[in-house]
């Protein structure tokens, strides 16, 4: 799929269309080649649904909906199961259909990736049930069908599990999917749920009893439905029949209540904010001080909450430094507690502080913050005792804690020491190392959780800060750890932009309050060992102090039961949460998918993403309570088990030698298991640091799948040939250029090429690139004359120019975190190494190539 | 010369009052006298022709010895030579003496400069150091009147003075007053006592040592190393000048600071008190200073508005239903916090006190502020000791002010860091000294065996010191009964005081006296007549409080009485059983009169009088001079009448007459009674009538009076305004000797005065008894 039509091809250069004269000639160069248009080539997996209206959840059309049998109506859905489960019910639509014919021999493939990445597969729902699943990027299985019995299961070698992103913004995926709709609001006080399980009322419910009563999904139950479900209760004292069509809670795969004050433990808190604030000297001279002030100040009248929103300041070195705010005071006033000891609070109140209040002095202290520790000698951090303290001050009300540290925590009790050194790189102790060193991180977190804490922690560090302790404190309390390796304002400004970004969105990101997560599957369904940032209250409940929207979660499922008399499963999220503006809510999701009897069908149904991204989820917490080697040999383990059981149970037992055939479904898994195996939470050899493996292994088990995948196997795209409509907007988006594999081979060396990787953003610049794309895209003559380590496009008034950006913002604005952008220069032997630990189909330091790997494959699977 | 005019200028040339002027020549005799030989000595007693003496004192080279160059040594200008008259030793002159000759006598050698100062050219000008600790548990009224008074005394203060701040509640703040950016303070646990160390650690004052390995660290951490920024330093610890800044500095941030105070935050329920962590605060401050500026002039001047509530130090407890301990309380053992915060206070006063730093208590509350607890502090190291209602008040106001009194010469009153040793001739070895002092254990061959007071030394530590301070110091006679005494033989003492003066030198004050032996067993009516009962009063009122501070509470009334027959038998003129016969030399006669008031005095009594009150009015006995002091036992009263001038009265139940105005001076408070007479026509108005100016003035004479008496004393009289009947009368009638009661018919016969109604006995039965037990052949 090249198109050399409005890029940088080679022939094009020197041509004098491409070479501009001046800025009018080149912008009407590129203007003429934005007329080129020419639609991108279909991708053969987008398959026709692509079209349907996901979009339109909760809103939906009464033509849609009024079909007789497509609604739960008083003459009864009863029909719905149909007599014949086992086999494909004709009524279901799913984006798969069988393809046993379609077999894909991973050894012949030269394309591993085609040109998009395959869209989230929709599982296949009754006709009159489609679009009222949620989205993938809310819930997603790893295969989009449930096997019949347990047997089944464990004989496909498939890993049943579940990813969720319950809190999920709107917002689109750098693939052009509409990713979460935005989500109706229930606000009748009518909660209707199973009186047994408590699952709530959704789409896929069966109406008996002329639709008097209502069988229980998940457990079966026949459950009343209250009359007045049907009628709204008009101001004037009447009451109005509602059509049940037009109900969210029965068409509507993702749905939000107000919920009343039975879901409340206590009356909803206000939204407290504390920053903790490293002000120690690495802190203040790295300019992370500065930047976090800043950044704060600026976004502090974007702090989410109500009048009573409260934020409090504590700053450390070797003591622990609070604020007085307390508007009556002309300035603030710093207390100093330096018995780290003891620690205490110095004041009742005042040092957490109604932000209408107390704005003057909150500005006043930020704005003073970058200078006031300006000529600190203090090289130490008092992290422990800052905690104790925000934990005394929070415990009250619970609220948000945000650790900004910039060393690694030297004093007092409970402080760190350096564990990482190149010695124990790749020996068991490393694992060990990436336990937090100290008991203290972990019960901390706990402990905070209990009181409704949550904890954020960003951390900078030109060495070591013990990302896997400090970072604990976030995986515990379900807040966010965002790491900034080598961070210096200055010297390293994007990296500080980066950081900018990242803050600035975890401040004015949403946020919900004492929140839990519990998800609910049909009798015989068993969630169990979840993977995330939370803290398993009960077996099934996840706690969240703070519940963010850029926090995904995976769990596996365990098959107990034979569904041999349903054809379908359902998966139930309900998140309940305090919003910032003090209601209490209630959002479901419900996601349900057919049961299978055979194992082609499962495979066929098989997400592979999902099962990459669980995978990684799976070695992660292997890898951390056994140790790398059991990880690693569990993803082999897993793709060998697939392929084999694929190739002896799908496929007929002679089929050819030496051919590795896997479904098409699957026909990625072995190349996202070879990039999980190099990524850098499960990568053998020495060059990765514990900090850097242990903020991967974080990263794995937080990021919601769409950034999980690009974490794990980067989007590539080359820019020299850039397709005419890419870069352009269309609408509210940008077409992105044609993925391409991750393979040095495919490079060409008058190439430019764009790597996303969920962190980073590189530019590679290939050595023989054409000048007229270096002035265009760099500002500079030529390819020496791009300067090393550039870490921004400039600002050029061209087409091109402009295009590229375009594409590095879409990439950015689809991402979780916010990448950082490097140029790297073919010939920059600093940076070129980092450049091909990305190109995972590469042969690397002590990995094989993709085709070493799959050779390797092979040979255990003949 | 008569003996009152020799007392007198004694006192003025050279500060000093002795219980003897004339010394007995044996051990003998001189206990038998009863009062020990003993000087109430002032040593910075302001002597305006005193010459600047820029020069080092020339010291007696024997190393045990020590003693300086004076008036009363034998000198020969020839050989240069000089003889130590308290070794014997004989000295060279040093070389930029040789000068010398009987004409040409250096100033210390002059018979008028028997007391003399240098001005010490060796070592540094020290700043004086303030550092305020100050309560915040207090109403509104009380604290913004405190708060006003602190910065008013930052303009008193010397210019070149460091000050700090730490204030205290439920926690303890220690200000740091040099931090540009906002106001900022380091908070210490209210409930945790601190060492030294600790302190110097929790407020970052790093040692030397402690720094390269900070940088080491830093260097560890970032490779592009700072430059390490210059520390400003005063002298003190690295760091120091964050929390202590010369006032020039600072006054305006300071000012600042102290405006924006506010009172402890921490809520109080209506049945608890604050919580007032004083023990803390007061253990901060000490370490503080101690780390910073150890043997360096300091005071901390703390200010509380209640009892210590928790911590060490705690006085009582935050329960209002728990009372702060009464005397009976403390004579029944039932002051359970008393013992351990005594404890406290006195490990801290010691630290305070070996430091050379002063601890000031100024109290104010309606309440006991603990004051009986914490009065170690103030007592061993020569701190203030005030007491009062309220902040806001004159008599805290102003007695504050009065801290920083400048004398004529311009020049503080106060001094710091005074160590006073003495010599004493052969004859004479020492007992010990009572005073706002700690011993400074020097033992040696004048030191006697036997304590008086703080004893086992013969030098003393004044941290606080200045130009009232007077402290009483005991001899004892040494030499042997029969050991002839030649005419005209005398014992030296020398006192020489070194302390740093307000304007930061180091000076020496040296005082040498000499008094002649006589042999009491022939002499003992020049033994007699050398009798200060005014000065042996006061004394003995020493040691008796001495006595009662340490547990020795109702044995003191017996120890003073019979002190008190043993002298009237040894110096009285009476035939023996006949009381009648009994006749007093006059420089005795007021002596039982003195010791009378002394036995219902506060400081020896407790009725009427919490445990803090006593702490309070002991305090001041034990530092003031003679005068004064006397005022304290014996109040003095003054009557004004439409007759003629005031006159000064017995105080005496008599002299309360409906037509007078009387004035008491018992130097706490100053009292104006009108008579009931009086009383009626100043209510009715007559002083506003023209043709009664006559009256009018006499209303105003005793104001007037009054007022001169408030203008210099230290702490600031409470004023009070009564009529006869009125309730505030009662200060009047708790002072004057009952010779009128319910119990007592009016026996002489004399002019009626105001019956009182107590069941003390009066001055009259008092001397009766004493003439009766005096004469009595069987005691
Ligand atoms: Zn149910
Ligand atoms: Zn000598």
């Amino acid at each position: 799929a090249q198109l050399p039509q409005g890029g940088f091809a080679p022939g094009a250069m020197g041509g004098p269309a491409f070479l501009p004269s001046g800025p009018d000639a080149l912008s009407t160069g590129m203007g003429n080649m934005s007329l080129q248009q020419q639609p991108l080539q279909q991708p053969s997996q987008q398959l026709p649904f692509a079209s349907l209206p996901t979009a339109q959840f909760g809103q939906p059309a009464p033509a849609q909906f009024g079909q007789p049998s497509a609604v739960p109506s008083a003459q009864g859905a009863a029909g719905f199961i149909q007599a014949q489960p086992q086999a494909y019910n004709p009524g279901f639509v799913g984006n798969q259909a069988p393809m046993l014919s379609n077999s894909h021999n991973l050894l012949l493939s030269k394309n591993t990736i085609p040109d998009r990445r395959p869209r989230p597969p929709h599982p296949m729902v009754p006709q009159d049930r489609v679009g009222m699943n949620c989205s993938p990027d809310v819930m997603r299985l790893t295969m989009n069908a449930i096997p019949r019995t347990a047997n089944l299961l464990t004989k496909s070698r498939l890993p049943l599990g579940l990813h969720i992103h319950p809190f999920a913004d709107p917002r689109s995926t750098s693939d052009g999917i509409a990713g979460v709709p935005s989500i109706p609001v229930v606000t009748s006080t009518l909660i209707i749920r199973c009186r047994t399980c408590r699952a709530y009322i959704n789409p896929f419910v069966q109406f008996i009893d002329q639709g008097r009563k209502f069988k229980c999904n998940v457990c079966f139950r026949i459950n009343d439905m209250p009359s007045e479900f049907d009628y709204q209760q008009n101001p004037d004292g009447s009451s109005t029949y509602l059509d049940r069509a037009t109900r969210p809670e029965l068409t509507a795969g993702s749905i939000e209540y107000i919920a009343p004050s039975e879901y409340m433990v206590r009356a909803p808190q206000p939204a407290v904010y504390l920053f903790l604030i490293d002000v120690s000297f690495a802190a203040v001279q790295n300019g992370m001080v500065a930047s976090a002030s800043r950044t704060l100040l600026q976004h502090l009248d974007q702090l989410h909450g109500d009048a009573r929103l409260r934020v409090g300041i504590i700053t450390y070195d070797s003591t622990v430094h609070f604020y007085n705010l307390q508007s009556s005071r002309s300035q603030p006033q710093m207390l100093v507690v330096s018995d780290l000891e003891e620690m205490f609070l110095p004041s009742p109140d005042d040092l957490l502080v109604t932000l209408a209040e107390s704005r003057e002095l909150v500005v006043s202290l930020l704005t003073k913050l970058p200078t006031m520790f300006q000529n600190t000698q203090n090289a130490v951090s008092a992290l422990p005792a800052a905690l104790t303290a925000a934990y005394q001050l929070l415990s009250p009300t619970g609220g948000r804690v945000t650790v900004l540290q910039s060393t690694l925590p030297s004093t007092g009790p409970n402080a760190l020491q350096v564990r990482d050194d190149a010695a124990s790189r790749g020996t068991p102790k490393e694992i060990a190392n990436l336990q937090p060193a100290d008991e203290f991180y972990k019960k901390y977190a706990v402990d905070c959780s209990r009181q409704q804490i949550g904890i954020d922690t960003f951390l900078f560090s030109s060495s070591y800060i013990d990302v896997a302790t400090i970072g604990s404190l976030s995986r515990h309390s379900s807040g966010s750890c965002y790491f900034y390796p080598g961070f210096h304002a200055a010297r390293n400004p994007d990296m500080n932009t980066k950081f900018i970004s990242e803050f600035a969105r975890n401040l004015t990101r949403p946020l919900g309050l004492e929140a839990v997560i519990r998800v609910r599957c049909t009798q015989g369904l068993t969630p169990h060992s979840f993977h995330g940032n939370f803290f398993l209250r009960q077996t099934d409940l996840l706690a969240l102090p703070t519940v963010n929207p850029d926090h995904g979660f995976g769990m596996q499922i365990s098959l107990e039961e034979s569904f041999t008399n349903i054809s379908q499963v359902v998966f139930q999220t309900a998140l309940l949460y305090t919003t910032t503006s003090g209601e209490r809510r209630i959002r479901v999701h419900t996601l349900v998918v057919p049961v299978v009897g055979s194992i082609g069908e499962l495979y066929d149904a098989a997400d592979c993403e999902a099962l990459a991204g669980l995978a990684a989820k799976m070695a992660v917490n292997r890898m951390l309570t056994t140790k790398l080697s059991d990880a690693r040999d569990g993803i082999m383990n897993m793709c060998q088990d697939i392929l084999s059981t694929y190739k002896s149970e799908v496929l007929s037992s002679n089929a050819a030698g030496g051919s590795l055939m896997i479904s098409p479904t699957l026909s990625l898994l072995p190349l996202y298991l070879l990039a999980a195996l190099k990524n850098a939470a499960l990568r053998l050899g020495k060059n990765t640091s514990n900090d850097e493996r242990a903020y991967a292994t974080m990263l794995i088990r937080t990021l919601p799948m769409h950034d999980l995948l690009r974490f794990l196997y980067p989007s590539m795209y080359g820019l020299h040939d850039l397709p005419t409509q890419c870069g352009v907007p269309q609408g509210q988006d940008i077409i992105l250029p044609p993925l391409l594999p991750l393979n040095s081979e495919r490079f060409e060396r008058h190439g430019v090429y764009i790597i996303e990787t969920s962190q980073l953003i590189l530019i590679w610049v290939g050595r023989n690139v054409a000048p007229e794309l270096c002035s265009a895209l760099f500002d500079v003559a030529n390819f020496s004359a791009i300067p090393a380590g550039m870490m921004s496009l400039p600002q050029l008034d061209n087409d091109y120019s402009r295009r590229v950006r375009n594409i590095v913002k879409k990439i950015r604005h689809s991402s979780v975190l916010h990448p950082l952008l490097l140029v790297v220069r073919e010939d920059d032997m600093r940076l070129r190494p980092l450049v091909m630990s990305y190109l995972v189909e590469d042969k690397g330091e002590a990995s094989p190539s993709y085709f070493e790997f799959l050779t390797q494959v092979a040979k255990t699977n003949s | 010369m008569s003996f009152q005019d020799f007392v007198d200028e004694c006192e003025m040339r050279d500060g000093v009052r002795w219980s003897w002027n004339v010394w007995p020549s044996s051990r003998i005799e001189a206990t038998r006298m009863v009062v020990p030989v003993a000087a109430m000595y002032t040593p910075l007693k302001p002597r305006e022709d005193l010459p600047p003496i820029y020069y080092e004192p020339v010291l007696c080279g024997k190393t045990t010895c020590r003693a300086v160059l004076n008036p009363y040594c034998s000198i020969d200008v020839r050989a240069k030579l000089w003889i130590c008259p308290f070794c014997l030793q004989r000295n060279q002159f040093p070389a930029h003496y040789r000068e010398i000759s009987e004409q040409r006598l250096p100033a210390e050698l002059l018979q008028k400069f028997s007391t003399i100062e240098y001005t010490l050219q060796r070592g540094a000008t020290l700043p004086p150091i303030f550092l305020f600790v100050v309560d915040t548990c207090m109403d509104d009224e009380d604290f913004q009147a405190l708060k006003d008074s602190l910065i008013m005394s930052l303009s008193l203060m010397p210019q070149n003075a460091l000050v700090g701040l730490i204030t205290y509640g439920t926690t303890v703040q220690v200000h740091e007053i040099a931090y540009a950016e906002c106001s900022k303070s380091y908070v210490f646990r209210g409930t945790k006592d601190f060492a030294a160390k600790q302190v110097q650690d929790l407020l970052g004052l790093q040692t030397a040592a402690a720094r390269p390995q900070q940088q080491q660290q830093q260097q560890q951490q970032q490779p592009g190393q700072p430059q390490q920024a210059p520390q400003p330093q005063i002298g003190g610890a690295p760091g120091t000048s964050r929390f202590l800044q010369p006032i020039s500095e600072c006054d305006s941030a300071l000012t600042a600071i102290i405006e924006e105070l506010q009172r402890d935050p921490w809520p109080v329920a209506n049945d608890k008190r604050p919580l007032r962590s004083t023990g803390v605060a007061l253990s901060v401050a000490v370490g503080l200073l101690e780390c910073t500026f150890p043997n360096t002039g300091a005071r901390a001047m703390l200010f509380m508005g209640g009892p210590a509530t928790q911590g060490p130090g705690i006085a009582v407890s935050n329960e209002l239903k728990e009372p702060i301990r009464s005397t009976h309380d403390i004579e029944k053992d039932n002051a359970k916090y008393l013992k351990k915060a005594l404890k406290h206070y006195d490990a801290l006063a010691k630290r305070a006190a070996n430091n050379g730093h002063i601890i000031d208590v100024f109290a104010c509350a309606f309440d006991q502020p603990g004051l009986l607890e914490i009065k170690p502090c103030p007592n061993l190291t020569g701190g203030h000791m005030v007491m009062g209602d309220s902040f806001n008040t004159s008599l805290f106001k102003q007695t504050f002010q009065r801290i920083f009194a400048k004398d004529n010469k311009g020049e503080y009153k106060m001094a710091f860091g005074a160590t006073i040793d003495v010599q004493a001739t052969r004859e004479l070895k020492i007992c010990g000294m009572t005073g706002p002092g700690i011993s400074l254990a020097k033992k040696g061959p004048c030191v006697s065996e036997n304590d008086i007071c703080l004893g086992g030394t013969s030098a003393w530590k004044l941290c606080g010191i200045d130009q009232a301070t007077t402290c009483g110091f005991f001899f004892e006679v040494v030499g042997q009964h029969q050991t002839p005494v030649q005419p005209g033989q005398r014992a030296l003492v020398q006192f020489t005081t070194q302390y740093q003066h307000s304007s930061g030198q180091r000076r020496l004050r040296v005082t040498t006296i000499a008094r002649n032996l006589v042999d009491a067993a022939t002499n003992l009516g020049a033994i007699a007549s050398g009798f200060d009962q005014e000065a042996a009063a006061v004394l003995m009122a020493r040691i008796a409080v001495f006595r009662a501070e340490n547990d020795e509470g109702p044995d003191v009334l017996r120890w003073l009485d019979r002190m008190l027959i043993r002298l009237c038998q040894k110096f009285a003129d009476f035939r023996k059983d006949e009381p009648g016969s009994f006749r007093l030399a006059e420089n005795f006669s007021l002596y039982p009169q003195f010791m009378f008031h002394l036995r219902r005095s506060q400081f020896l009594q407790s009725f009427n009088c919490s445990p803090d009150e006593s702490s309070y009015y002991r305090h001041k006995l034990n530092k003031e001079d003679v005068t004064n002091s006397l005022i304290m036992i014996q109040p003095t009263l003054t009557s004004f009448s439409l007759n003629g001038e005031p006159v000064p009265v017995m105080l005496d139940s008599q002299s309360i007459q409906p037509d007078r105005i009387l004035l008491l001076d018992t130097f706490f408070y100053i009292l104006i009674f009108h008579g009931e007479t009086i009383a009626q026509w100043r209510k009715q108005g007559y002083q506003n009538q023209p043709n009664f100016e006559n009256f009018k003035n006499l209303l105003a004479a005793p104001v007037a009076e009054a007022q001169q008496l408030l203008v210099s004393r230290f702490p600031l009289p409470r004023y009070i305004d009564c009529d006869q009947g009125g309730s505030q009368a009662r200060f009047l009638l708790s002072k004057v000797n009952p010779s009128q009661t319910h119990n007592s018919a009016n026996v002489y016969g004399q002019e009626a005065g105001l019956q009182v109604l107590t069941d003390d006995v009066s001055l009259q039965v008092f001397v009766d008894h004493l003439k009766k037990l005096a004469v009595s052949s069987s005691s």
